[in-house]
């Protein structure tokens, strides 16, 4: 086993990685950007190399820096979490060169999984179910409404290099095409270096449904049940649930199958996630692989009770699964919402700034991973996502009964979050039904409805204004108001002593 | 023992979204006495210490709201939503309905939404413009957001060029509305 190992990453998913480390007594050690010195990540680790400026492209992206504080800090192996470096095939294949173990699949596999037209013609050949479409990047305008005319409408165009739901249009009829073809172009430029564009069916009312797999150097490959991840917001994911209402043990067992069919035509080994859309009609698509471990990995563990991160680790270090696909059977329901610094009011734009105050929500069967602490702060620079917040319950309902208790709990000062967006879908009838699909949020949020003020809640808010004008009027009663008589400060002063006395 | 301490009560209006209503507000003792329309609230208020969500306790009901002052009234966060209350004494009032009503060309400002990196601008001065046309891209977290004209018309004033950083509330593009 390793001693020490490097995160090439930063927030909540440095912080996971490095809590499994510490778990298997493996030392670790962080890099981090300017503007991430005094970033939460950075703190649980042993060690932590600056790698360079601020901008992802100079820093977190950035092979040389990263590999260079590697082999300084006499690191065996680099786990390079999700999005950065973690799909890139020539990352892995230099900690490779420099004798040092990536904690992912081969280079190999993530080039060809990470080539979406590349993924396709390799699962059409070993007997993967694909969504039509046409394989090639698109060359013009024309030939783009030649092929959509001839899949027949609607259609998506989606990014050759993406993912994460960025680099996507779904195109309605011929007059859409132009537009959404820059868009896409340009989104793709911009997010993954390249503006190639390709274009497939797009499948009504499609859920999505992906398989976690696992699969050692020694050829035996699991999968640990699936993952819904329906609740999208323009095909960013925001909450996932663990098992799917829509999959039943047989489809589990078809789709695991295929799954870890899918891996075995590139040679898969670690942690891998294969996409799949699900019809309405039960049918099941590939949609992609990603070649690392998930966001969401977090519902697969709670209902599985498999550590995934420590699997990766073992398995980056040789050693064989230690459980069998017979061992792997779903405990109760796991639901995750990821908290992002975006403000649901208005339209999710982000919110950047320090947060100022922190409470986060803990009790039974209550799990956050978060990368923020009071004080850290939410820069433009990254992933505007913060933290993951994650249910346990014997059964679903449960599930969603402890996070709309924890929901309630959760309060970040300083910066506009997604919570209170979480709030409605979970409340919401059709989420609970669990009768959604990929449609659901853009369909059904309003935000002027569903982030509405009660009557409760709008006398509070000119109560809280009105005391805060008053402040502002007679600054001088500011200092008296609890001063006289108020049975809270006095209270917390005496609680202060006691304390005090307590620790002498 | 201090002598009881009363500040005269004010007879002030706030706005919270489309809504308006009546009320006052007196200390007494560190008590505040709200009055909202018929309704009287006892209101004890705690400080969380620095940066804090205020802890309030309504008429024995507790809340936690955060409270930050802005430009255009106080930003209050309910259950995590912010809202603008604009509190409005009568001279106010009075000063906002005078600007409201004094004429002059209709100016539309578009602004920045959030901090980020102009990526292009769409139009330059003397273009006509309609409603919705994009006007700025702007990227912030790796997502590129089309800016584009409420009202739309004639483009007069163009602040910013591709590759500019921007910070909130930055003036970008100013239209001039034309009937």
């Amino acid at each position: 086993m390793f001693n020490k190992v490097l995160v090439a990453n930063r927030g909540e998913i440095a912080v996971r990685v490095m809590r499994a480390l510490a778990e298997m007594g493996i030392r670790s050690v962080a890099v981090y950007s300017e503007a991430d010195r005094d970033a939460y990540h950075v703190q649980f680790a042993e060690q932590a190399y600056a790698i360079g400026p601020a901008e992802s492209s100079k820093s977190y992206l950035n092979m040389d820096p990263i590999l260079e504080a590697a082999r300084r800090s006499g690191s065996q192996a680099v786990h390079p979490g999700y999005g950065f470096l973690a799909e890139n095939p020539g990352f892995a294949e230099a900690c490779e060169q420099m004798g040092l173990a990536f904690i992912g699949p081969t280079p190999d596999a993530i080039e060809t999984m990470g080539s979406k037209t590349g993924a396709r013609k390799k699962m059409l050949s070993a007997g993967v179910p694909v969504i039509p479409g046409h394989d090639e990047p698109l060359v013009s305008e024309e030939e783009a409404l030649a092929i959509a005319r001839e899949l027949g409408y609607p259609v998506l165009f989606k990014a050759v290099a993406g993912g994460g739901g960025k680099g996507m249009r779904v195109v309605h009829e011929d007059s859409e095409v132009p537009a959404a073809l820059r868009a896409t172009r340009g989104e793709s430029l911009s997010a993954f270096g390249s503006a190639e564009i390709y274009m497939e069916k797009y499948i009504t009312e499609p859920r999505h449904v992906e398989i976690q797999i696992l699969a050692d150097r020694q050829g035996h490959a699991i999968h640990l049940g699936e993952r819904e991840c329906s609740i999208q917001r323009r095909y960013q994911k925001l909450v996932e649930e663990s098992p799917s209402v829509a999959v039943d043990p047989d489809l589990r067992m078809r789709m695991g199958e295929t799954a870890v069919r899918a891996a075995g035509a590139v040679g898969y080994r670690n942690a891998g996630t294969v996409e799949f859309i699900l019809g309405a009609d039960g049918k099941f698509y590939f949609l992609e692989m990603n070649t690392r471990l998930q966001v969401e990995h977090p519902v697969t563990e709670m209902v599985t009770g498999v550590d995934l991160v420590k699997e990766q680790i073992r398995i980056a270090a040789g050693e064989p699964l230690r459980i069998q696909q017979a061992d792997v059977a779903p405990n109760g329901w796991a639901i995750e919402c990821r908290v992002y610094a975006e403000d649901p009011a208005r339209q999710f734009m982000p919110s950047v700034g320090a947060v100022r105050w922190l409470r986060t929500p803990e009790g039974p069967g209550v799990r956050i991973d978060s990368g923020i602490a009071q004080g850290s702060e939410v820069s433009l620079y990254y992933d505007p996502m913060i933290s993951k917040l994650v249910t346990w319950g014997g059964h679903r309902d449960e599930a969603i009964a402890r996070m709309r208790r924890a929901l309630e709990e959760y309060v970040i000062s300083g910066v506009q979050t997604t919570i209170p967006f979480h709030r409605w879908v979970m409340g919401h009838p059709r989420f609970q039904s669990g009768k959604f699909h990929t449609g659901f949020i853009d369909e059904s949020f309003r935000a002027a409805e569903a982030l509405a003020l009660s009557d409760d809640d709008r006398t509070a808010a000119v109560i809280a204004a009105a005391l805060k004008y008053h402040d502002n009027q007679f600054p001088e009663s500011r200092e008296r108001s609890g001063r006289l008589t108020s049975g809270w400060k006095v209270a917390g002063r005496c609680q202060l002593q006691t304390r005090r006395v307590g620790r002498l | 023992m201090s002598p009881p301490y009363t500040r005269n009560r004010q007879q002030l209006r706030a706005r919270v979204g489309e809504q308006t209503v009546d009320f006052s507000i007196e200390e007494e003792n560190g008590v505040f006495r709200v009055q909202i329309g018929e309704e009287s609230f006892a209101v004890h208020r705690r400080e969380r210490g620095h940066g804090g969500p205020m802890f309030l306790l309504i008429n024995d009901h507790p809340h936690e709201i955060d409270v930050e002052e802005q430009a255009e009234g106080f930003w209050v966060n309910v259950s995590g939503v912010a809202h603008t209350v604009e509190i409005l004494d009568p001279l106010t009032a009075l000063a906002r309905k005078a600007v409201r009503e004094s004429t002059g060309p209709e100016i539309e400002t578009v602004v920045a939404p959030m901090p980020g990196l102009v990526v292009s601008v769409e139009v330059g001065v003397g273009d006509r413009v309609d409603a919705g046309m994009p006007l700025v891209v702007v990227e912030a977290m790796k997502m590129q957001n089309e800016l584009a004209a409420v009202h739309g018309g004639l483009v007069r004033q163009v602040n910013v060029e591709a590759g500019q950083k921007v910070d909130t509330h930055d003036a970008l593009v100013v239209l001039e509305r034309v009937r």
